[in-house]
């Protein structure tokens, strides 16, 4: 049956159609008296049912040729086509018309097979399962029975001048009517039989899967509802004698006509929504942190259990770490390069129907991971960058710590040592000549000149009262050196580390000395305080302004240095005149 | 009086300056609880605690000296200058820095 091309099939139920419409033109002017059974729009809603089903039946076999959900539908429409000429009383004996009313009458059951075909078949378009398999097999022989009842039958015809169908009259009419109240009960129960396989299926769906199920089995349940109350109605009427009267054959076929082939068509239509989502992930990608990759592809992939997971030697691990152990019904795709694939899509099997789908999801999340990636390495060697750059200033700290305090140790103690020394000659050779004492003073004098300047050396290479005392003292030590009054606003610190420690100290030291230099100022001000766990160092004057960090500069250096232990340096003028210098450096204690 | 944890010819020189003006040197200690114990016993008129970079002894001798019921007069000794202490020199209870 599907080998049947859906073109030659479209075309095949474009001339039923026109046929039936050709009926309706022909009989419906003359009303339910002569040709119609039925009222008018009864017959318009069919015509608009056989084109639903051709037209969506087509539809979805050129979205996803591979499904034979279209191509069941476009049949669908063929048969509905051919049972449409039954609902007509056919006022003639013409043989043609005879045939015509035969063969819709025998087509009528086929419908309800094809039907629950498509529904049990949804929306793979192949049936899976057994007890699926076995309900429309056992369908399709059903509708071997109500032709074959009619055909052995005798109909009277349903009005003087109607044709009857071509029948045989091997069995009475009595057995006939039984026999028919038989196959309408049947039909009952293989609906109801198609339904629960349908419900069951549904209720062991997985999410992914019931997302895809949701529009028909809505449509079907609707649909059923109508079918099985039609069905039992004229159970009723004909075995117990009981009439309801209730309008079912229109509810029917507005359920028909409308509900259904939209459930279905929109069901298979989800997958070019789906594309759009895939649209959405690549824009949702570039603001998402790669550990929420998982939650975004889910949306993606309209499976709320699917994510993101990494090949490991004890299975599948999740993002946060976690073991994963893929479900019956879930199923690996490897995203990014498929020969050593890394990562996976964990997804339901459903998604399997919509391999394009995933391989989009794929593509996008491996372009985000490869993205994350690169982002780590640079963050990685921006680090490890960061950390050498605060290594060699620590270590050239320290080498100069130890300098200044071998200066001290040795060249500073020996001068002192030597001037004393001097003292002591001097003191023995008291009445000695006065050429002889004079040299002697003199040479004092030089030796205290060069302690004094080896002290300098000593305090600019590192101060001492820097590693003895901390910042504030050795800030102070400053303020009390520049030659120009300084305010001191010092915040109580405890000791920090050493380098930061001598990043601000250098920072006042190279500040106060530009300030001296540079900005004619009469007065400068140094303020440091440590809050939210940075250290503010600011060194600000009133002088003429316009320092800048030019390269090469003191304070260039500075702000190079700053930067070493993770901190940022401002230089810039004050509104009212002067220039400010400030500092932002980590409060890490010692 | 010279306590000092630096080397011997360091108190050997500071010996030859001060005798000749008339101190006498009572004694000598290398440390701080040295020095400490050595001053009750020898109950000097003057001691010269080496600051003694970079433990800062010398401020904590000064402290105990001054705390005793006859204190003796106390000059700091130190070949670095009072600024690199900040302000501990100012606030020591000495007479005197050197």
């Amino acid at each position: 049956m599907r080998r049947v091309r859906p073109g030659v099939l479209l075309a095949v139920g474009g001339c039923f159609v026109a046929a039936d419409v050709g009926l309706l033109l022909a009989f419906g002017r003359a009303g339910t008296e002569y040709g119609l059974r039925f009222g008018v729009d009864l017959y318009i809603l069919q015509i608009i049912t056989v084109l639903a089903f051709l037209a969506g039946g087509y539809a979805a076999f050129r979205l996803r040729p591979g499904n034979a959900t279209g191509v069941l539908m476009v049949w669908l429409g063929v048969v509905a086509a051919v049972n449409d000429s039954a609902g007509y009383l056919l006022v003639t004996t013409a043989w043609p018309v005879v045939v015509l009313r035969t063969v819709a009458v025998l087509f009528v059951p086929v419908q309800w097979a094809v039907a629950i075909h498509i529904v049990l078949a949804y929306p793979t378009g192949s049936l899976r399962d057994r007890t699926a398999a076995a309900t429309v097999r056992a369908c399709y022989a059903a509708a071997l029975f109500g032709p074959a009842v009619s055909l052995l039958g005798r109909h009277a015809p349903l009005c003087g001048r109607c044709p009857a169908t071509l029948a045989l009259g091997l069995i009475s009419t009595t057995m006939a009517r039984r026999l028919e109240t038989a196959d309408v009960a049947l039909w009952a129960a293989l609906i109801t039989a198609g339904l629960v396989v349908f419900a069951r299926r549904f209720g062991r769906a997985s999410a992914r899967e019931r997302r895809i199920l949701a529009y028909p089995a809505g449509a079907v349940a609707v649909g059923a509802v109508v079918v099985v109350a039609f069905l039992v109605q004229v159970v009723l009427a004909r075995g117990f004698g009981i009439r309801l009267q209730l309008p079912l054959a229109e509810a029917f076929e507005v359920t028909a006509a409308l509900v259904l082939p939209a459930g279905f068509l929109l069901g298979l239509l989800r997958e070019r929504f789906e594309e759009a989502r895939v649209s959405d992930l690549v824009r949702q990608l570039a603001v998402t942190p790669p550990q929420a990759l998982s939650s975004v592809l889910a949306r993606a992939l309209g499976d709320p259990d699917a994510r993101l997971v990494y090949a490991a030697d004890s299975g599948y691990l999740d993002q946060a770490g976690r073991q994963v152990e893929p479900a019956g019904h879930q199923r690996l795709t490897p995203v990014g390069n498929p020969v050593q694939p890394t990562a996976f899509l964990l997804h339901d099997r459903i998604l399997e129907l919509q391999q394009q789908l995933v391989d989009a999801v794929g593509n996008a999340v491996a372009l985000a991971l490869d993205n994350a990636r690169l982002h780590a390495e640079v963050l990685a060697q921006l680090a490890a960058a960061n950390a050498s750059r605060a290594r060699i200033v620590e270590a050239a700290d320290n080498a100069r710590r130890k300098l200044e305090r071998d200066l001290h140790d040795g060249a500073q103690q020996r001068l002192v040592s030597l001037g004393l020394g001097l003292r002591v000659v001097q003191d023995r050779l008291a009445g000695a000549d006065p050429d002889t004492l004079a040299l002697l003073d003199e040479t004092g004098q030089q030796a205290k000149s060069a302690v004094a300047e080896l002290r300098d050396l000593a305090r600019g290479i590192h101060p001492a009262i820097l590693t003895q005392q901390g910042i504030a003292a050795a800030v102070e030590q400053l303020t009390l050196r520049c030659p120009i009054p300084v305010r001191r606003h010092i915040a109580n610190l405890d000791r920090l580390s050493p380098s930061i420690e001598a990043t601000a100290y250098f920072v006042v030291s190279e500040a106060l000395a530009n300030v001296v230099k540079h900005a004619q100022a009469t007065a400068a001000a140094v303020t440091i305080d440590c809050a939210d766990g940075r250290l503010r160092v600011r060194v600000t004057d009133d002088g003429t302004g316009g320092a800048a960090a030019v390269p090469g500069g003191g304070l260039s250096g500075l702000a190079d240095r700053v930067a070493a232990v993770a901190g940022s340096l401002t230089i810039g003028d004050l509104p009212d005149g002067g220039t400010s210098v400030a500092a932002d450096l980590p409060c890490t204690p010692a | 009086m010279k306590t000092d944890g630096m080397a011997d010819r360091a108190t050997r020189l500071a010996r030859r300056v001060l005798e000749p003006r008339g101190y006498e040197v009572a004694g000598e200690a290398a440390g701080r609880l040295g020095a400490l114990a050595a001053t009750h016993v020898l109950r000097p008129d003057l001691v010269l605690p080496d600051v003694a970079l970079p433990d800062v002894d010398g401020f904590a001798a000064a402290d105990r000296l001054a705390a005793r019921p006859e204190p003796p007069v106390v000059v700091l000794v130190s070949i670095r200058p009072g600024s690199d202490y900040g302000g501990r020199v100012d606030r020591a209870p000495v007479t005197g820095t050197r």
